[in-house]
């Protein structure tokens, strides 16, 4: 973990402590620097932003109430979360029981549009994608590829070991292109490997 | 946002990153609703975390008895009830008209009248009315020293 990711991770718990003594200003502050990041998880991790907001509610919920106890596990509050959400991510997609969503409709007159379109429309396709791929898998992409953390954390948060994080985000990442080879002339795909 | 990928090294740009950068970019604000949401349940867990717990009579009746607070009570004031009774008039087993009688002869009474299998009890029960008045008549001796 970098020096820059152990200052969030200790301000994250310094503003537990202050949240656990009553200060209502570090929930909103807590609020503002760790849902957004549980959001974007959960929203990409269940393709519905209704559910990822109740995840995403729930998940916070939980830290409030561990904020009296919260002691340091080796595992920084963000990471916490992460785990957290993952798992009732799990439980509704296992709940829910749906096959693989279909591929999203992209724009035809692809020569024509805006970067904005295409930027939108590569998003897009990648959620869908990310859809597609097996739970572990699509976890591990988003935790390394889109939220940024470092391969240890994303062990910490999956409880597995760093060289299974590799193993799962190298098959992620494996699978996404196969998927998103089939739009490589709509979206600017160029797959070399 | 730009993320390295674990074959930037080995192989040059990934292509999945044209797809990462965009998904990056795609903003995923939280509502001021969800925001509200989860400030209101912040607030909750801190007010219920301040209240001060001061638990009723009853309530604390449940933690003792373990949930069973009317049985459990019940039972408690039937003891006590009992207890008192003995306290304020012992039982005796044998019947007043032989009060008369020495010890000896109320146990010979007592042992004629009592059913073989509870000879046992009655000796129990007659060594502690000995105990028990030679105790009182000590203390009234010792009293009127």
């Amino acid at each position: 973990m970098v020096p820059r990711d152990m200052d969030a991770a200790n301000q994250d718990a310094g503003l537990l402590a202050q949240f656990a003594q009553g200060d209502r200003m570090a929930a909103q502050t807590l609020t503002d620097r760790l849902a957004p990041r549980i959001l974007r998880f959960a929203a990409r991790m269940l393709g519905d932003r209704t559910e990822a907001e109740d995840v995403t509610q729930d998940t916070m919920l939980r830290l409030w109430r561990i904020a009296p106890e919260w002691h340091d596990t080796g595992i920084p509050p963000a990471a916490w979360l992460f785990r957290v959400a993952a798992n009732l991510c799990t439980d509704r997609l296992r709940r829910r029981r749906s096959g693989p969503a279909e591929m999203p409709d992209l724009p035809d007159d692809t020569p024509g549009v805006d970067a904005r379109m295409m930027q939108t429309a590569r998003a897009a396709a990648l959620d869908t994608a990310l859809a597609a791929l097996p739970e572990r898998q699509r976890q591990a992409v988003i935790l390394r590829h889109l939220e940024g953390l470092s391969n240890p954390e994303i062990a910490a948060i999956m409880m597995i070991g760093v060289e299974a994080v590799e193993s799962l985000t190298a098959r992620g990442k494996r699978n996404l292109a196969a998927l998103l080879s089939g739009q490589k002339d709509e979206l600017g795909y160029e797959d070399d490997h | 946002m730009k993320m390295t990928t674990d074959t930037d090294e080995n192989t040059g740009p990934d292509p999945l990153d044209l797809f990462f950068d965009a998904a990056r970019d795609e903003a995923t604000a939280v509502s001021p609703q969800l925001r509200a949401r989860i400030l209101a349940d912040a607030s909750s867990v801190q007010a219920s975390a301040n209240r001060p717990q001061h638990a009723s009579l009853w309530q604390r009746l449940r933690v003792w008895f373990g949930g069973w607070t009317a049985p459990s009570l019940a039972g408690g004031l039937t003891a006590a009830a009992a207890g008192f009774w003995f306290g304020v008039a012992p039982p005796c087993l044998l019947p007043r008209w032989t009060r008369p009688f020495g010890y000896k002869t109320r146990l010979f009474i007592l042992m004629r009248s009592a059913p073989r299998s509870s000879g046992w009890m009655i000796r129990y029960c007659w060594g502690f009315d000995i105990w028990h008045r030679q105790t009182r008549n000590r203390a009234c001796r010792a009293g009127a020293k």
